[in-house]
């Protein structure tokens, strides 16, 4: 799967940007460091971007940035985890996650009336999908369990959650760059998250 | 701060790294491993291996770092090499530094020379050339560029030694909005407003709003888009 790529002179004539702008968001990491590809072209190197990402991300930006200071907004778009511990009665209350995932999660882990930003996420993951009908308890269990062992590994860095089937059997993986990932015929790929959005998409829930 | 201790070293010494309130070393100093302190302070010559955090960092003499240095405001006066990243918030250098990463700062002043290996990223650059200067990126808001100021103190040695040294600034690409080059040998040069000075030498000039090249300046192409 080849990403469209867009380059840095059509990306700011598109979002209607200046250059300061632009690097001034690259010093605040508001854009990842990984969407800034060098390639060289016949008047010698430019750079690159994932089209769809970073034309959604510059948007997220100019959208939020009136409300909230860069430093902000680079804490809220960025992967890394924060050190928030939220109760088990305010995640009913804000609809982050539902009754029947948490009792899940619980009977794993043990009860636990305070969870920390890592947990929830994966609780947030879990929830997203048996809502989505395209996984039973029992694969919950194996998406538990990979996250539980290897998301940490991935440090913050942006990594996409696979779940597939084949002829019945359920499986799952974590991958940095799901472009580069091939099955075979007979794997049906039932979901594929993006954490990072996930990410994202809990923080705003939580402020 | 969190009863943290003061770091000093007078004479020669060395250190482990750690948490400190201040870290202040007149003479030479080696810390093994990584400092996250409040003001770091050298007159004379250190060395850390790894990465430093600090909120202001002063160095008068030379500064090694094995790693990233992240600090709101850092003053230079003389040399510095660092291997990994900076992160600051402004920083005032007179003098030389070598940076094997990016340099990222909100406000860029120096006057000297460098060598960065990866992109100069800054909102306000200002320089002001006396040795020769190399990076891969130049990118920002305002840029300006300028030869030396024959009265100051770092320009004695090219009084005495004219020609020893030749005052030049070269790169692949510089983008900003506001742009001022002289002494310039780039391959691109983007931006809204552009202004080429004298004894530039660039390939391809873009510009959004205004072009102006001065006669001693070599442009081969200039395109508005």
């Amino acid at each position: 799967m080849n990403q469209d790529l867009i380059s840095k002179k059509e990306l700011l004539k598109i979002c209607g940007i200046s250059y300061g702008q632009l690097y001034r968001w690259k010093r605040k990491n508001l854009i990842p460091e990984e969407w800034f590809i060098k390639k060289s072209t016949f008047t010698g190197q430019e750079t690159f971007f994932p089209k769809e990402r970073v034309v959604e991300r510059i948007e997220k930006i100019k959208n939020m940035k009136d409300d909230l200071s860069l430093d902000d907004l680079a804490n809220m778009l960025s992967p890394n985890l924060t050190e928030l511990v939220l109760e088990r009665k305010m995640l009913n209350e804000r609809e982050i996650v539902s009754d029947v995932t948490l009792d899940f999660y619980n009977e794993l882990h043990g009860d636990s009336e305070k969870f920390i930003f890592e947990e929830l996420l994966f609780l947030y993951i879990l929830d997203k999908m048996f809502k989505s009908g395209k996984i039973g308890f029992e694969d919950g269990k194996i998406v538990l369990k990979l996250l539980n062992d290897h998301y940490p590994k991935f440090k913050g860095k942006n990594c996409e959650l696979i779940f597939f089937r084949k002829l019945g059997i359920s499986s799952c993986c974590l991958v940095t760059q799901k472009e580069d990932i091939y099955f075979e015929d007979q794997v049906k790929l039932i979901e594929t998250l993006k954490i990072s959005e996930l990410i994202e998409e809990l923080k705003i829930k939580m402020v | 701060m969190d009863n943290r201790m003061d770091l000093k070293i007078y004479g020669q010494g060395s250190s482990a790294g750690g948490m400190f309130d201040d870290v202040i070393i007149k003479g030479t100093g080696q810390i093994n491993g990584y400092l996250d302190c409040f003001n770091y302070k050298v007159y004379g010559n250190s060395e850390i291996d790894g990465n430093l955090n600090a909120n202001v960092v002063e160095i008068k003499g030379k500064a090694e770092f094995g790693g990233d240095l992240k600090a709101k405001i850092m003053k230079i006066q003389g040399e510095v090499a660092i291997k990994g990243d900076l992160f600051l918030d402004q920083s005032l250098i007179t003098g030389n530094i070598k940076c094997n990463g990016d340099f990222n700062s909100e406000k860029f002043v120096l006057e000297g020379g460098f060598r960065i290996k990866g992109l100069l990223n800054a909102g306000m650059i200002d320089i002001n050339m006396y040795w020769p200067c190399n990076v891969r990126e130049i990118g920002g808001t305002e840029i300006k560029v300028k030869k030396d100021e024959k009265f100051s103190f770092l320009g004695i040695k090219n009084i005495i030694m004219p020609n020893s040294s030749n005052k030049l600034l070269k790169t692949d690409t510089i983008e900003a909005d506001e742009i001022y080059l002289e002494n310039t040998h780039a391959k691109t040069v983007r931006g809204n407003n552009i202004i080429i000075g004298p004894e530039c030498k660039i390939e391809l000039v873009e510009y959004k709003e205004s072009f102006k090249k001065d006669d001693k300046s070599e442009v081969n192409k200039f395109k508005k888009i």
